[in-house]
């Protein structure tokens, strides 16, 4: 018998997440994606119309950007300065973590919408300002770095649409005026949810149903593969053409279209593990324990087997977002909010004209995000398959 | 008082649907375990003694396993009739098993005692801190050293011997009163095989619990058991206390069997052995399914001048050697008693013929040895 000391090592998650993150592609991946998600929180407090503090010549000190931010930007907010403290405490359990989110999360929507009136018909009311400065009525005022909202047509300034990049707009504006990088920033949102809701609906169903088929096999997994089957058979993108024809413009119905209809793969694999891990000992022993099924199926067979269902996720991830950008590029995402495929669209004028900028910026944001999203995955994947870990090491 | 028993399983049956056709795993079984007695089953690999102990627990997978015929009465509660939901009250908590190989017996991502916590927090009404105590007081009885740190332990960090005491720690947590052992001490090296025994039987007599204990190691059967079933093609073809069984084995297959172990102070190169497979469960012999294997039969075969794999036709049949023969390939022998308290199935046993159809059925105990 061996008697040492127990040495404290990470649990196999933490060190699949460190394997991960220790190669270099899942750096510049991560690097990627926290810029995106620091834009998607950040996004109205670093491009917006409204100043940050003014004080107008009567002496009168407001802060019209926080008066105008919606509710969900302060959730948002509130949110993320949570998990910063939370994850800033030392040793407090996992557990523990997810309550006090949760938490956050259910006590600031109240909160918010009590306090913050989420102004309607803001569109028009940019101009404002800057009619004020020219009056000479502000006294003094502190702007956001880009000081335009992605919905800021410049109504005032003719002069300023489909201007190319300069030491005004940084990287353009659009046909109607708009400045492109207040617009990419704020559709950072768009592009994060999409991507996460559209897999974690997929994610939930695979999940379920790949692994009620792998432990049950016989007959329920006999149906099961063929409402696969049948989910496979349905074009994604001309269903969504569908249903944006004929309902209304709606994200969520976006995102579970995309979710419903990219389940099967995630199903596939779980199905895969489930069959492999039902006949391991360590599921019988919990059996023999009198543990139920669901404790069997989510507590003991589902870590062991989730692995590759992950990998996968965060290539769905990044074809989520290719879906909603092909989408808006055709004209058939969302009318008024900011989207880097709908932004594209505009590269290409009416009249045959060319706006490199337009096409370069959001396209690289595209471009970059989905890179980023597989260069993670193929870290984890390498980090979860040791085999594999000789062939690349990007 | 008469004593009733805790497991009776009768004439049970299970087979296996498979590509290869039906699979007769188990082919009527009877044993009888009474309260702390420790029942022995030995046979070959695929003679059914692990789907015995599994249909116990119902964990045989149906499909492709179905339950052609049969009752396995716990407390005199037939167990086939429960539904799942009863099941896993039964399992873990009055009736546990324990498995043959540790390495792959625990799940790799939880800490040894969230595992043993968790069938404690399941079967008993107690808080975490309560279950941790009781976890911890588990390891401390199945030998683990430092059991308060062992408990934060990932099995992969544990050597066999350590794991097999958690699993016997999580199997005991809830003082079960029939411990399944499959093979409990198969993927150990010796000196730990005896450990893991000797705290086997400790927990015994502490607990009170009965063991069926499924082995195919004749030394394990001789110091542990006290009532022994060998099986063989998914039946019982000798039953009987441990004394009967070893002084005066019956069954040629049980000879085979001891003939086959190597005996101190004797030279031999090769040792003896049994010739042949296990007979295929999916397509059995007719007649005695060891007779393809029997040495009896073939010592016959010879006598009467015949190959024992040709069939014999029984109007051809003259010597006695050779009407005995006959029955061997024609004629499938039940279990008889053919002296108190010792059931065969072999048509030359002694006082075969004579041997009275009962249910197996032995209440001897060995008497508790003092520890030196």
């Amino acid at each position: 018998m061996t008697e040492h000391k127990p040495k404290p090592r990470g649990t196999y998650t933490r060190q699949v997440i460190a394997g991960t993150f220790s190669r270099p592609g899942a750096k510049v991946g991560l690097v990627c994606i926290t810029v995106i998600a620091f834009c998607a929180v950040f996004g109205p407090l670093l491009a917006n119309s409204h100043p940050y503090v003014m004080k107008t010549t009567d002496g009168q000190i407001s802060f019209p950007l926080l008066k105008y931010l919606q509710p969900s930007d302060v959730i948002l907010l509130t949110l993320t300065a949570a998990g910063v403290i939370v994850l800033l405490i030392p040793r407090w359990p996992a557990r523990m973590r997810w309550l006090t989110m949760f938490g956050v999360l259910i006590a600031s929507i109240p909160l918010c919408y009590a306090l913050v009136s989420p102004p309607i018909a803001v569109v028009g009311g940019f101009e404002k300002y800057r009619q004020m400065e020219a009056d000479g009525k502000i006294d003094w005022a502190v702007y956001a770095p880009i000081p335009y909202s992605p919905t800021d047509r410049l109504r005032d300034q003719p002069e300023a649409r489909l201007q190319a990049p300069g030491s005004k707009h940084w990287f353009g504006t659009e046909t109607d005026g708009a400045d492109v990088l207040s617009r990419m920033i704020h559709a950072c949102r768009i592009a994060l949810a999409v991507g996460f809701i559209a897999t974690g609906i997929a994610l939930i169903i695979g999940i379920l149903l790949g692994g009620l088929m792998g432990y049950f096999s016989g007959i329920i997994d006999l149906l099961g593969m063929r409402l696969v089957e049948i989910f496979e058979a349905v074009p994604q993108l001309y269903l969504l053409l569908t249903f944006v024809a004929f309902f209304p413009r709606n994200l969520y119905i976006m995102m579970a279209i995309i979710g419903l209809t990219s389940w099967t793969g995630y199903a596939r694999f779980t199905r895969a593990e489930f069959l492999k891990l039902r006949q391991q000992d360590f599921v019988q022993a919990a059996k023999a324990c009198g543990l139920p099924l669901r404790s069997i199926l989510f507590r003991h067979m589902l870590p062991n087997g989730v692995a590759p269902v992950l990998v996968t996720a965060s290539f769905g991830v990044a074809s989520a977002i290719l879906a909603e950008a092909f989408l808006s590029f055709l004209g058939l995402g969302l009318v008024d909010e900011p989207s880097w495929g709908q932004m594209l669209s505009q590269a290409v004028g009416a009249a045959g004209g060319f706006r490199w900028w337009i096409a370069t910026f959001p396209g690289m944001a595209i471009f970059v995000t989905v890179f980023a999203y597989n260069l993670i995955g193929e870290s984890l994947r390498d980090a979860i398959d040791p085999h594999l870990k000789k062939s690349s090491q990007l | 008082m008469p004593e009733s028993p805790l497991l009776q399983i009768e004439d049970l049956a299970v087979t296996f649907d498979t590509e290869a056709g039906i699979v007769r795993a188990v082919n009527g079984v009877n044993l009888t375990i009474y309260p702390q007695q420790t029942l022995a089953v030995v046979g070959e690999s695929g003679c059914g003694k692990s789907v015995s102990a599994l249909s116990t627990l119902q964990l045989v997978p149906t499909p492709p396993g179905k339950f052609e015929r049969g009752r396995i009465l716990f407390d005199g509660d037939d167990l086939l009739r429960y539904s799942e939901k009863q099941m896993q009250g039964i399992r873990g908590n009055h009736i546990a098993m324990i498995f043959q190989e540790p390495m792959t017996s625990l799940n790799p991502v939880y800490t040894v005692g969230d595992q043993i916590m968790e069938a404690i927090l399941l079967h008993q009404k107690v808080g975490r801190a309560q279950a941790k105590d009781i976890a911890e007081q588990a390891l401390r009885d199945v030998g683990v050293a430092d059991p308060r740190n062992r408990l934060d332990v990932y099995p992969h960090q544990m050597s066999g011997g350590m794991r097999q005491r958690v699993m016997i720690a999580m199997a005991l947590a809830c003082k079960p009163r029939l411990l399944l052992a499959d093979e409990p001490t198969t993927a150990l090296d010796v000196t730990i095989q005896a450990q893991i025994l000797e705290l086997l039987r400790k927990l015994q007599r502490e607990h009170g619990m009965s063991i069926m204990l499924i082995t195919h190691d004749l030394g394990v059967v001789a110091e542990n058991a006290d009532v022994v079933a060998v099986m063989y093609a998914g039946r019982v073809v000798e039953y009987g206390s441990v004394h009967d069984v070893f002084a005066n084995p019956l069954h040629p297959y049980t000879r085979g069997l001891f003939r086959s172990i190597p005996k101190l102070g004797e030279t031999a190169h090769r040792l003896p052995t049994i010739p042949g497979n296990v007979a295929n469960p999916a397509n059995l012999p007719i007649g005695c399914p060891f007779h393809p294997r029997c040495d009896t039969t073939r010592q016959c075969a010879a006598g009467a001048g015949n190959d024992p794999d040709t069939t014999v036709k029984p109007d051809n049949a003259e010597s006695e050697s050779e009407r005995v023969m006959t029955q061997c390939t024609t004629d499938d022998p039940k279990l008889l008693e053919v002296t108190a308290n010792h059931w065969v199935s072999c048509h030359f046993a002694e006082g075969y013929d004579a041997g009275r159809a009962t249910r197996p059925d032995v209440k001897y105990r060995r008497p508790i040895e003092q520890p030196a």
